[in-house]
């Protein structure tokens, strides 16, 4: 199985990463058990920082579509079909739009909303 | 047979065979890449002038030349000279190192020609294989085996002669080195196979045949370095050592068999150096 990253998209990398490597679950063409390159091997073969490997791996293992066992390496999660189908950037808009609306509704301007925001992210 | 003309047949073949025949081949076979895939065509696989390639090529013939000039120059001398012996295997040793000379500049330059390559690579499409590479990947477990076999010979080996209390053994020390030479060859594999693109355009396949190569010759030559230091111990041991001369120049030229496996340039996808086509509505 073959990925290909662009760098002239705008997409970040790491994302088409996580996104060839989900739609080749969704196509069936990984499947549960199959093992995946080391960070290292991935990063030096599309000439990537070995950072940007390491969070498109960490955000796949929390989404438990891969899954780490020490010296065994990198494999695909058991549940990895199902949980390629969670779309966070959806979850999250989603709540984030709840959020915003009941702020305005309780009469917080858009400009107020955005400095708060901003505040919260830098705190965090 | 005289151990003296001995020495002599096998240095002179020592000469012929790594400064004549091996260069020969290595310049037949940069010469047909240069005949057959043109920068006219093969654009990529140029990343600087042809000329520049052909006098790197040219400079490689005449230091070979050269070589060989000294390496008969050498044989004469050995004939005309009354000699004891206890230096001819320095000798052949260090006139190996020359011979070697011409080679190591050619793989300073190969590394040199690579990062051009890297540096000129507009290609913003970075391809991989899903898939782990492991070292039964590339070469059969049974040549792991092999070599790890030989190796535990060796320790074994080493383990006995060192009863003998010989005041020139140097015991441990000898694991200590062959243990050196096998992680140095095994930090080389390390790299090829997980290390950095050396050849941005070369294909996975060709890559992989590289890797397989590479892998099986340092195997091969790790065999071939471990039984020659059980080959040395056991000629100093018997009194053999006017052999050790002719036993050194043998084991240049197994050395260097080894080395010169390379993959067949019609089995190389070459069509990964042409210019991609315009892109057309």
């Amino acid at each position: 199985m073959r990925i290909q990253i662009d760098t002239n998209l705008s997409t970040p990398l790491f994302n088409q990463l996580m996104d060839q490597i989900k739609k080749a679950v969704m196509d069936g063409l990984l499947n549960p058990g199959d093992p995946l390159p080391s960070i290292r091997q991935l990063a030096n073969d599309l000439e990537l920082n070995h950072n940007t490997v390491a969070k498109a791996y960490r955000i796949l293992e929390r989404d438990s579509v891969i899954q780490t066992k020490g010296y065994r390496g990198t494999s695909i999660h058991a549940d990895a079909k199902q949980n390629s189908t969670v779309n966070m950037n959806d979850s999250i808009t989603t709540k984030l739009s709840e959020t915003i609306k009941s702020l305005r509704e309780s009469g917080a301007t858009d400009s107020e909303i955005r400095i708060a925001f901003s505040n919260v992210m830098k705190n965090q | 047979m005289n151990i003296d003309l001995l020495l002599y047949i096998v240095l002179f073949s020592q000469i012929m065979f790594l400064s004549y025949y091996y260069p020969r081949r290595m310049l037949i076979r940069i010469h047909t890449i240069f005949e057959n895939y043109p920068p006219s065509e093969f654009p990529k696989l140029y990343p600087e002038s042809i000329d520049k390639y052909k006098k790197a090529a040219k400079r490689y013939l005449v230091m070979n030349h050269l070589i060989i000039g000294l390496g008969l120059g050498l044989i004469l001398w050995f004939y005309v000279t009354p000699r004891t012996g206890e230096w001819d295997q320095a000798i052949v040793f260090w006139y190996f190192m020359i011979q070697f000379l011409p080679n190591l500049g050619l793989e300073l330059w190969t590394m040199k020609y690579h990062k051009s390559m890297r540096l000129l690579n507009q290609d913003a499409q970075k391809k991989a294989v899903l898939q782990p590479r492991r070292l039964t990947d590339f070469v059969s477990k049974e040549l792991l085996g092999t070599a790890a076999v030989i190796f535990v010979i060796f320790v074994g080996f080493i383990v006995y002669v060192d009863q003998f209390d010989y005041p020139w053994f140097g015991g441990y020390l000898n694991v200590l080195i062959i243990s050196g030479t096998y992680l140095f060859f095994g930090s080389i594999i390390y790299r090829a196979m997980y290390g950095k693109v050396k050849n941005p355009h070369q294909s996975y396949e060709d890559r992989k045949i590289d890797i397989q190569t590479l892998i099986r010759q340092l195997l091969f030559i790790a065999i071939a370095v471990t039984l020659y230091a059980i080959l040395q111990i056991s000629l100093k041991a018997f009194g053999l050592e006017s052999f050790k001369a002719i036993t050194i120049s043998l084991y240049f030229h197994v050395i260097v068999f080894l080395a010169m496996q390379w993959s067949r340039l019609n089995s190389i996808n070459f069509d990964v150096y042409k210019d991609k086509p315009a892109l057309t509505k």
